[in-house]
């Protein structure tokens, strides 16, 4: 066991720092640092900036356009680029799709897939839950009938992230009912741009509408955007859990929050002096910081184990801390901004945000409380936290 | 940064376990009903196993190993619930290793690290509440003599120790970390003023008395500069094997619960089938899982940081450690049922050892405002 970095560690890490200092917009750090979601153009254009350096898709292969790095390294990159206020690279197309389609896709597919993704031309969105089907995701009725060489696909989607900004959806659809449920699925590439599919952002508690559902009726889908073989798509979805297993504890973004928390309470007022200076305001923040501290070490202690089996048994535990994590610390934040928590704040579309100046709070407040009403849904998507705690003790009690 | 163990590190960790697990099935027994809590044979095993000599440099006689090592060794101790003071050895072993001379020191340690003698540290009072540098009990050289006073408080090991280490003021006008010196006391200087107890987790401790106590010059050990810092050094060791322990003991507690929950049967299932109790078993494998990553968070502390970092480290370390003990041991009874609040059952046993390590070394509101300090 060695926790030094090494010296190659090291300079790469002063070399992504010096990268970010030279390539990212300022104002794309401001807005994004302050807690508001992305955009696509701005995930684009700093997709297509790591991807001039190679950069784009650190998770990968080299053989597909990865980078090669250990995991150590792709780690520091992470804390790297979210401290800067980077935007994230779209998480469904190189997190999700991409390593599908690289492990179960056949050539052609690769090959039409993988490039665009890499460059940030083309943007997949994930169409697995139903209105009938989340945490029993199996039981999912979105059907796909074979006709010559299409399938036809009828049903709908729903909590479809992205969806309205995509180019297409990767679907879970059912391609038989014989025997259980997880035997009759498969794994489809659709064109959002299909006859027959309708898009409907839903509008969430925070204002954003980033979520979707997504209509199919009667949409023709090529026989070629079958990924793998047919019934076996169930089976492929797993896959995905293990390659995402330490991306859910979302240390990155958890210690650019609490860093943003920690500097901001040394400027919020109080009778006392500086919130920063209260007791139990201190207290607090001190048990973030060590529980962020822990799971940074869980997720280091992930990258570097050998046993592939103790590793994803270890990705419940991270997502379960992340996502508990994540609420806690816009919690405390919320509590930091005070009475200005209860803004509601319009999502900003102009750069100089001079529309702050006409808002009352200081100027950090906007963006906290809809992180915080957004992490709500941390717990309950990407395998709500009681599914993942049936699968720990299910690993224990075996 | 590779914090894959080593395969020396792996060999240890088994070595130690097969100890711990020998230990547990027998040993253990005698060393309950012994009359100071040592059962010699075991002492010697431990010995042998080198577990003492770990953690003190090589040339001083020990074998250097690194903060690690005491982790694996402190985990098996917590596993194997381990009744004779090895912590309070290992702690007294790096008090002197730190605030001795070198000749002087060799010297001292060689008997301790063959098993042939034991020392314990007399540092806390029950008004420091876990603060290493808060001392009240005080030296003043009179003619040819230092008279100490004071009280030291729980000393774990001191029933069966032969010399006591016993930090006391030397400057009444010093605070916090400066003016502390270290005093030697015999067996037959403290025997009769030791105040005696058993421990939560079976261990034996005591009160020492001070008052007027009267020891010769030669009594005080190492030099001025060194006794403070040697003491926060060394406590700081000392926090972070007790939370290697806990890790231990939750590890043990946590494959019982599971056990149990598959064993046993109510509503003609097994308990293991009720998501109800799944769900609290998950609770405890995350809690410790979180444990075990601030143990190496504390490690990397004291292996990287200086006086600060390291204190910050271990803080931290004791604050999350114990906020999984809590879990973890509340819920390892809870899913026993009736026969988990039974002195019969093991795992009341590993409760009570969670309790102890929670109770030493500082709670959580001295070690978060240490850690923000920092």
């Amino acid at each position: 066991m060695d926790f030094t970095y090494t010296p190659h560690e090291i300079r790469f890490r002063d070399e992504v720092r010096e990268f970010i200092a030279a390539n990212l917009a300022p104002h794309v750090a401001r807005r994004f640092r302050r807690g508001w979601r992305w955009t696509r153009d701005e995930t684009q254009s700093w997709t297509r900036t790591l991807h001039a350096k190679g950069w784009s898709a650190p998770n990968w292969p080299a053989e597909y356009g990865g980078t090669g790095w250990s995991p150590v390294m792709r780690h520091l990159f992470e804390v790297e680029v979210w401290a800067a206020g980077a935007p994230p690279t779209h998480n469904q197309n190189f997190d999700l799709v991409g390593p599908i389609v690289y492990t179960f896709g056949n050539d052609e597919q690769k090959g039409r897939v993988l490039p665009p993704i890499l460059r940030g031309d083309y943007y997949w969105a994930q169409g697995f839950s139903e209105s009938g089907a989340g945490s029993d995701l199996a039981s999912l009725r979105t059907s796909a009938v074979r006709e010559d060489d299409h399938y036809i696909v009828q049903g709908q989607k729903i909590w479809t992230s992205d969806a309205e900004v995509c180019d297409g959806v990767f679907t879970l659809v059912r391609t038989s009912t014989v025997g259980k449920p997880q035997a009759g699925i498969s794994f489809l590439l659709v064109d959002l741009k299909s006859p027959g599919i309708t898009v409907r952002p839903i509008e969430l508690m925070n204002g954003e509408r980033h979520l979707n559902e997504v209509f199919f009726d009667k949409v023709r889908v090529p026989v070629a955007n079958l990924v793998g073989q047919e019934n076996e798509g169930w089976r492929y979805s797993k896959i995905l859990l293990v390659h995402e297993r330490t991306a859910s504890a979302r240390v990155p973004e958890l210690k650019r929050d609490l860093a943003s928390l920690r500097a901001h309470a040394e400027r919020v007022p109080t009778s006392q002096g500086p919130l920063i200076n209260d007791p139990g305001f201190r207290a607090r923040l001190a048990r973030l910081e060590i529980d962020v501290g822990a799971l940074e070490f869980t997720v280091l202690r992930v990258l570097c184990e050998e046993n592939q089996a103790a590793a994803s048994q270890a990705s419940s535990v991270l997502k379960v801390r992340g996502s508990e994590l994540l609420q806690e610390v816009s919690q405390l934040a919320t509590e930091a901004l005070g009475a200005y928590a209860d803004v509601i704040y319009p999502m900003p579309t102009d750069w100089q945000e001079t529309w702050l100046q006409q808002m009352p709070g200081p100027e950090w407040a906007s963006g906290v409380t809809a992180s915080f009403l957004q992490f709500r849904a941390a717990t309950i998507y990407g395998g709500s936290n009681e599914i993942q705690r049936t699968l720990i003790a299910r690993s224990r009690l075996a | 940064m590779d914090l894959k163990y080593s395969t020396e590190e792996r060999l240890l960790e088994s070595s130690a376990k097969e100890f711990a697990r020998d230990y547990l099935a027998g040993h253990r027994k005698r060393s309950l009903v012994a009359p100071d809590g040592v059962d010699g044979e075991s002492w010697r095993s431990i010995t042998d196993l080198g577990w003492l000599a770990a953690g003190v440099p090589e040339e001083l006689g020990g074998l250097g190993g690194s903060v690690i090592d005491s982790l694996l060794i402190h985990e098996a101790v917590g596993w194997g619930l381990i009744v004779e003071p090895v912590l309070s050895a290992c702690l007294a072993l790096r008090v002197l290793s730190l605030a001795v001379p070198k000749p002087l020191a060799e010297t001292i340690l060689q008997p301790l690290l063959a098993g042939e003698a034991r020392w314990a540290v007399a540092h806390d009072e029950s008004a420091a509440r876990g603060d290493p540098t808060f001392v009240e009990s005080s030296a003043r050289a009179v003619r040819d003599v230092w008279r100490l006073s004071g009280h030291k408080s729980m000393i774990l090991g001191a029933p069966c120790a032969d010399s006591l280490i016993v930090s006391a003021r030397v400057d009444p006008a010093s605070d916090g970390i400066a003016g502390i010196a270290l005093f030697r006391l015999h067996r037959r200087q403290f025997s009769d003023r030791l105040k005696q107890c058993r421990t939560l987790d079976g261990q034996h401790a005591a009160d020492l008395d001070l008052t007027d106590l009267e020891v010769p010059r030669e009594a005080r050990i190492g030099t001025d500069s060194c006794a403070s810092s040697a003491l926060v050094e060394a406590y700081d060791h000392a926090i972070l094997a007790s939370c290697a322990e806990a890790v231990g003991a939750m590890e043990a507690a946590i494959d019982l619960t599971a056990g149990h929950l598959k064993n046993r049967k109510q509503f003609g299932a097994p308990l293991a089938s009720f998501q109800a109790l799944q769900h609290r078993l998950a609770d405890m494998v995350i809690a410790s899982e979180q444990a075990r990553s601030i143990l190496l968070y504390g490690a990397a502390g004291i292996i990287q940081a200086g006086a600060a970092g390291r204190a910050r480290a271990v803080s931290a370390a004791k604050v999350r450690v114990m906020e999984s003990a809590k879990i973890i041991g509340a819920n390892a009874i809870q899913l026993h049922g009736g026969i988990g609040v039974t002195e019969e059952h093991i795992i009341s046993h590993y409760f009570r050892k969670l309790c102890a390590f929670e109770i030493r070394f500082g709670g959580a509101d001295y070690h978060l405002t240490r850690f923000l300090a920092a």
